[in-house]
């Protein structure tokens, strides 16, 4: 990503998008989802003025690190709204017949619930590096911790996920 | 013996240095638990990363046109593609504790992920897994 700042329009046409889904991965429902991004829109509005330039995405992804932060201390609860029915959409190059449709999207309504189970620092990390497809460095600058953390964290978390998914098998 | 355990994320991620790599692949020649690990990590990473890609609610930003995918330097697929393959092996493996032949490792790894000597590897970029 070049330097250069952009409008919070294009920021939105950009980037939009995949805040978006870094936020319903981490909240799992589509109301705080907006909200967040919303937040997020709003703080980047604010903060373009003032933005040396540097790493882009880095500072985005620390804007959108601190927005959900503040929404969490804000709530003091862990999110466990369920996914409404049908809410996912798969990519229209994709055509699984029903029942595969069908399979697919219970299988993705566990893995958000197994996210969703997750410690907070370790779901962020994880949906950073395997949702967004941020690098260790960039997930190290915007949760401002040493990439050794967010290695850890990423491990540690894709480790839960497994465990949990695999007892969701067995039952 | 000592487990490798994250070390075997950052390797899937293909984050991971020569020496780190090299230390890895040794490692899970010998090591069946570390094997099983890998194929676990990879599970979870594959689950995770199958998710649909959710369009925004109508209205939420000005606009949103779809933009070309995030690009990454090709030694990050290609370490992605050598993981790949070993996570294949230590798959074919993982229920025989006979310790891997590392000429049949080496052989499989080349065939899967080479990489043309004769090409600038760093001049060509990949689209990642990841949105835009």
């Amino acid at each position: 990503m070049a330097d250069t700042p952009l409008s919070w329009e294009e920021v939105a046409r950009v980037h939009g998008r995949k805040i978006y889904n870094f936020a319903y991965r981490l909240c799992g429902n589509p109301d705080d989802a907006a909200d967040l991004v919303q937040e997020v829109l709003l703080r980047v509005r604010r903060g373009l003025s003032s933005y040396q330039p540097g790493s882009f995405d880095g500072w985005l992804w620390r804007i959108t690190h601190n927005a959900f932060i503040d929404e969490m201390r804000r709530r003091q609860r862990r999110p466990t709204a369920p996914l409404p029915e049908s809410y996912d959409r798969w990519d229209a190059q994709s055509s699984p017949g029903a029942d595969e449709q069908l399979a697919a999207m219970r299988l993705g309504e566990e893995i958000q619930e197994a996210l969703l189970e997750l410690p907070y620092e370790f779901r962020e990390a994880v949906v950073m590096c395997d949702v967004v497809g941020l690098s260790y460095e960039e997930i190290a600058q915007a949760v401002a911790a040493p990439v050794g953390t967010v290695r850890s964290r990423i491990h540690r978390g894709r480790k839960m996920l497994r465990s949990s998914l695999a007892q969701e098998e067995v039952g | 013996m000592s487990h490798l355990d994250e070390l075997l994320s950052v390797y899937l991620d293909g984050e991971i240095t020569p020496w780190e790599s090299e230390r890895v692949e040794g490692h899970l020649r010998d090591c069946l638990r570390c094997r099983r690990t890998l194929i676990d990590l990879n599970s979870a990473r594959t689950a995770i990363r199958s998710l649909p890609t959710l369009e925004m609610p109508i209205g939420l930003v000005p606009d949103t046109q779809v933009r070309p995918a995030r690009r990454r330097t090709v030694w990050m697929g290609a370490a992605a593609a050598v993981a790949a393959a070993v996570i294949a092996l230590a798959a074919a493996v993982a229920s025989s504790p006979e310790p891997l032949n590392l000429n049949d490792v080496s052989r499989q790894l080349g065939a899967r992920a080479s990489l043309d000597s004769g090409a600038a590897p760093f001049k060509v970029v990949l689209p990642t897994g990841g949105l835009e």
